[in-house]
């Protein structure tokens, strides 16, 4: 597994975190949810996706600045962010 | 400490779990009508130009309407106008398509039992007080609201009683908090916000403090009956506004920001009786000045959003998930709410 993909998946796994006890279908979710799908598009509702964000500054040791959420769109836009911000090992 | 630390604290894990399943009410709010019995001091609906629009009548034209307020998402209705029990078939059209909502009304009709919402009955002072903050429309002292309301509405759970504070009624409070507890009701509060253009001698100026040491006080005496928390009553009495201490999320102020929309900002909208809506309105008070908004609706939905603002420190965490839980229990028909987790210090 390259280490692109290691970084997508910790994300993820961050992600279905922060959904576990709101109103979704999980299993679903990480049927369909891609990289690239936006979270707006997959029905994350906008707390839960700021409580996502608080758990990958816990993770990841990193502070996301609010002006940023709107950047941060896409689990793709994320493992972008925290590999410039926090040097996330980035070779495929 | 961190907000993941936090949520190792079972009291504090247990009331986040118990609000983060409410996260997904995505709400609008909607004008039904444009006529009202009564003009109160400082009614942020005749404000502006909004009430001068040609009200839609067509219940058929009103469900196909909330069809596809729900395809887009929608999921909490806040109907108000001016007085919405006067239009029971708007009532009707949009219950029968969205189910969570509330309405706000004067509470002089009755709503018909069949609708679920929770209804919101403002109430402005005592009976000294009442008649002279809400006058009939034809310019006459309006009647005393509360003894209306409470037999129109006697045994219903769908009712909770608004108080609005004011520069001077304060003192009226201890009056109304007895007749409602009387009658096994339920109160909140809010406070007066002046209109953007013609401010209004009701708006508090130098009594912020009196009210928040009232808000506390009948809180502390009566917590069967009052639904308020200490982070509520710091937060609405702070002499910032919501909008100072929070920024604002509803597209009106956003875009006044020139901000990037995100959350509430990009799906909220205010829809006035011909159901039209514009950004420059799309708020859940338009025509109040945002410098004085303390309004109890757009804390709900400002206060809330603001998770990331709450996590310095677990007192301040704990303030914001009683803010949450009272604002559900105000919102939601049905929700109880849970003891303070936080209590404020002078």
């Amino acid at each position: 597994m390259s280490n692109v993909q290691s970084n997508e998946m910790m994300i993820k796994d961050i992600l279905w975190q922060s959904l576990r006890g709101g109103n979704y279908n999980i299993t679903e979710l990480q049927e369909q949810l891609t990289a690239n799908t936006r979270f707006d598009d997959a029905g994350l509702d906008s707390l839960d996706i700021v409580d996502f964000f608080l758990r990958v500054q816990d993770e990841f040791e990193i502070k996301l600045r609010e002006e940023d959420y709107a950047k941060l769109a896409t689990i793709n836009d994320v493992r972008t962010y925290l590999e410039e911000h926090k040097g996330l090992p980035t070779s495929q | 400490m961190s907000f993941t630390e936090f949520l190792r604290i079972p009291e504090v894990s247990q009331r986040y779990q118990k609000v983060k399943k409410y996260f997904y009410l995505r709400e609008s709010a909607y004008d039904v009508t444009s006529v009202c019995q009564l003009r109160c001091e400082g009614c942020y609906y005749f404000e502006g130009d909004k009430y001068k629009v040609k009200d839609n009548r067509d219940p058929d034209a009103w469900k196909a309407f909330f069809e596809k307020e729900k395809e887009r998402g929608i999921t909490y209705v806040v109907l108000a106008g001016a007085e919405p029990a006067l239009v029971p078939q708007m009532l009707k059209a949009c219950y029968s398509v969205i189910p969570f909502g509330s309405i706000a009304s004067n509470g002089l009709k009755g709503i018909d039992r069949d609708i679920g919402y929770r209804i919101h009955l403002s109430v402005w002072g005592d009976s000294t007080g009442d008649p002279v903050y809400r006058r009939y429309s034809s310019g006459r002292p309006g009647p005393n609201c509360l003894p209306i309301q409470l037999k129109n509405y006697k045994n219903d759970d769908r009712v909770i009683f608004v108080y609005t504070f004011n520069h001077e009624n304060a003192n009226q409070l201890d009056e109304v908090i007895n007749m409602i507890r009387g009658e096994g009701h339920k109160l909140t509060f809010n406070v007066f916000s002046d209109p953007l253009l013609n401010s209004s001698p009701l708006k508090l100026r130098d009594t912020l403090q009196k009210t928040r040491e009232k808000m506390i006080d009948a809180m502390e005496k009566y917590p069967d009956t009052v639904l308020y928390s200490y982070y509520n009553a710091e937060v609405h009495t702070n002499e910032k506004s919501l909008e100072q201490q929070f920024g604002c999320i509803y597209p009106r102020a956003q875009q006044a920001a020139g901000k990037a929309a995100i959350g509430i900002s990009n799906t909220f909208r205010s829809y006035r009786t011909d159901l039209t809506h514009t950004t420059q309105t799309d708020c859940c008070v338009p025509d109040t000045n945002c410098e004085d908004c303390r309004h109890y609706a757009a804390g709900s939905a400002i206060v809330s959003s603001r998770l990331s603002m709450h996590i310095d420190s677990e007192s301040k965490f704990r303030a914001w998930l009683d803010y949450v839980d009272t604002y559900l229990a105000v919102w939601v028909l049905g929700y109880q709410r849970g003891e303070n987790l936080y209590k404020y210090s002078a």
